[in-house]
């Protein structure tokens, strides 16, 4: 029997492995170090932290800041520093993308159900949850934040970034041993590995999940993201439509790539970016050439 | 369909604005630590190791070992190590001497005598201190060079050991394989506690009071990563000693060619110089969670000592505190060519000889384990390792003469070894 407390931990070449699931993702830590003891501290700090994580900005929690702003049905919140910070970025995003990115726009997903069935969308249906969709009807002066009843406030597409970021940052100040932060797929390498070769990184093709890389990523130190998820579309009209919605219409993102993959300094901005580039549709390959950045992208 | 995108050089307005907000997100103080990581792992440290070993053989030898080692690992990759030893031996050897059918009196390297009964083993009491000292510096040179270089210095009452080594590994391959160099030499110095016996006499001194030797050898090995989970490797040996190699308190026994019986005891005679080489063979394979160690040395020289030793350990961590590792080896040694198990009286007198048993046949067994663990109480981590040695030779050569026939010429011995250690890193 596996007690909670202890990770499961492999030995593979000259790294250890944690093995651990948060955020309904499969986690792994990969830890630089001969020493199991000081693997096995790194891998349950970083699970601790996405399990607070997760914890405090779930929305199916009861105990999280989410449900709480939600459960104030329109009233004033003062979120902590961190709350304040993740929707400072929030609006951050939305400013950037024109609009595009929207962490209200959650709201729209239940009208859509992304199981690869041919879809009749509900014009109505669509219409009505937009009317609780859009950033700029929210109050927000950094200090107190009202979301008016009915909207909803959706960090899943910054909220594993975040914690893999917040992670890796938290194990590099514990200990100077290098580790690959790995939750669902983003990623960060918070050090050079100590006999300077790069941590290598497979991308999986979306159509043959765990086959077999796509790409091979040599990554000394930054984040990696991807966004885009090839098991999740509707059909209509013959067409295959992802479940990127754009915010502004209701509707899937036309000529969406299937996946997105974006190198960065950080998680957060890769798959801030990797996020911005999908919601370009066809304009997603051109959007990261004039952002400088280094990105795959598989199209649909 | 896939295409990579390729970064370009001026970076896009969102991007630019993104990284601003992301850093505000992370606090600053997050991204700075994971900037600043890659210089943390160069972070100067210690590690503190020490141990206290117990090792007692039945009715023989009792030794007690404590040993104290301190690393300093400075902040280019460099690192000083210091050990300190300390042993106190007390006990009985066997002498060389053979069991006869009358009693025996033998002589203590302190010129104290020893009467053993009929049949017994003569054995040789001794008591003795030694402290050691090591030192050992390791230098990266650039990326794939490490130079290191040691030398230690060790006394006891009889015996004042001075040696320096240097070693050269290079990885090459992506750091999958290594290459190593070293050479070492040693100045030994033997001063016999009541003066140096003249060979094949049975008490004529020499009037010499300390006697050098020396010893210099090379040193050739490779490692390399066959698969993710597997490490192999090879080392060979080649050294040289030369002066005083004989044992100052080893005797060979004249023996009646007719009863067998011990007329008397000669100090042994051995070679003034002597080859030694030796192939080790090493494997470390990763399984899942578990490590074993498999390695076959072959050791050969010039006195016609052959040796095959193998050795497993296998290291089970049942979590990040605590591990068990089982140990098992085994040994089998061929005597020296000029073995001997007496000198019969009236035979010609041959060039050598000695009867120390670790020149003759030896088997050894070893079994034992590890265990590891840490306690809330104390930092770093504990460790107690038992093991249990067999060691056994040829009792009843062909050779034996007389009443010799009917004595066991090289008893087995059963010894326990118990140590405890503990390490801490910071």
């Amino acid at each position: 029997m596996v007690s909670e407390d202890a990770p499961r931990l492999e030995r593979l070449g000259d790294v250890w492995v944690g093995r651990f699931t948060a955020m309904a993702s499969p986690c792994e830590v990969l830890v630089d170090t001969d020493r199991r003891r000081d693997a096995a501290d790194l891998v349950r700090a970083a699970r601790a932290e996405a399990r607070r994580i997760e914890r405090k900005f779930s929305r199916y929690r009861d105990d999280s800041v989410v449900h709480a702003i939600h459960a104030g049905r329109g009233a004033p919140f003062e979120p902590d520093a961190e709350t304040a910070r993740l929707l400072g970025y929030a609006a951050a995003c939305f400013e950037l993308s024109g609009g595009l990115f929207d962490v209200t726009s959650g709201v729209l997903r239940r009208a859509w159900t992304f199981d690869g069935a041919e879809a009749a969308p509900d014009d109505a249906r669509i219409a009505e949850a937009l009317a609780h969709v859009g950033w700029p009807r929210v109050e927000w002066d950094g200090r107190t934040f009202m979301l008016p009843e009915g909207m909803e406030l959706d960090f899943g597409g910054l909220g594993k970034e975040y914690a893999v970021d917040s992670a890796a940052a938290l194990l590099a100040e514990r200990s100077p041993v290098a580790c690959l932060v790995n939750f669902g797929g983003d990623l960060v390498a918070n050090a050079a590995r100590r006999d300077g070769a790069p941590w290598i990184v497979g991308v999986d093709d979306p159509d043959r999940t765990g086959e077999g890389a796509l790409y091979r990523i040599e990554l000394q130190h930054g984040g990696l993201a991807t966004s885009g998820d090839a098991r999740r579309y509707v059909t209509w009209r013959g067409k295959r439509l992802g479940h990127i919605l754009d915010p502004r219409t209701g509707w899937p993102v036309a000529d969406a790539p299937r996946s997105v993959t974006v190198l960065s300094t950080t998680c957060i901005e890769a798959g801030t970016l990797a996020t911005l580039a999908i919601l370009q549709g066809r304009g997603a390959r051109a959007f990261l050439e004039a952002q400088g950045v280094t990105g795959w992208v598989v199209d649909a | 369909m896939q295409l990579k995108t390729t970064a370009a050089s001026a970076t896009g307005s969102v991007r630019g604005a993104l990284r601003a907000a992301a850093s505000v997100l992370l606090a600053g103080g997050a991204v700075a630590a994971v900037a600043s990581a890659a210089h943390a792992a160069d972070a100067p440290r210690w590690q503190f190791d020490s141990s206290g070993l117990l090792y007692g053989e039945l009715h023989r030898t009792t030794v007690v070992e404590p040993m104290a080692r301190i690393t300093r690992v400075f902040s280019k990759g460099s690192s000083l190590t210091a050990q300190v030893d300390f042993d106190a031996i007390t006990g009985a050897s066997p002498s060389g001497a053979q069991p006869s059918g009358v009693v025996q009196t033998t002589t203590t390297p302190s010129g104290n005598t020893k009467t053993v009964p009929a049949g017994d083993l003569p054995l040789t009491d001794f008591h003795d201190v030694r402290g050691a000292v090591d030192l050992e510096y390791a230098q990266p040179i650039g990326s794939h060079l490490t130079a290191t270089t040691g030398g230690h210095w060790s006394k006891e009452q009889d015996y004042r050991s001075l040696g320096g080594r240097a070693q050269l590994s290079l990885e090459v391959f992506q750091r999958l394989s290594t290459f190593t160099l070293g050479a070492s030499a040693n100045a030994d110095v033997i001063t016999p506690l009541d003066g140096t016996r003249a060979a094949f006499t049975e008490d004529d001194r020499t009037g010499v009071d300390s006697n050098d030797k020396h010893a210099r050898s090379w040193l050739v090995g490779t490692s390399r990563v066959m698969t993710r989970r597997w490490l192999l490797g090879a080392t060979g040996t080649y050294s040289e000693e030369w002066g005083y190699l004989s044992d100052p308190y080893k005797v060979v026994s004249t023996l009646d060619p007719v009863t067998g019986h011990t007329t008397g005891a000669l100090h042994e005679r051995r070679p003034d110089r002597r080859l030694r080489r030796d192939v080790l063979v090493s494997s470390v394979y990763h399984h899942t969670t578990d490590v074993s160690y498999l390695s076959y040395r072959y050791y050969w020289d010039d006195w016609g000592v052959q040796a095959h030793t193998g050795d497993f350990r296998i290291r089970h961590d049942f979590d990040e505190t605590h591990f068990v590792q089982p140990h098992v080896r085994f040994s089998h040694q061929g005597e020296a060519d000029f073995y001997s198990y007496g000198i019969v009286e009236g035979s010609a007198k041959p060039d050598f000889a000695t009867s120390d048993y670790r020149l003759g046949m030896l088997n050894t067994v070893t079994v034992g384990a590890t265990y590891g663990f840490d306690l809330a109480s104390v930092p770093g981590q504990i460790t107690v390792r038992g093991e249990f040695m067999r060691q056994w030779g040829r009792g009843y050569p062909d050779v034996a003469v007389g009443s010799q026939k009917t004595y066991n010429l090289a008893p087995g011995v059963n010894t326990g070894t118990l140590m405890l250690g503990w390490s801490v890193g910071w």
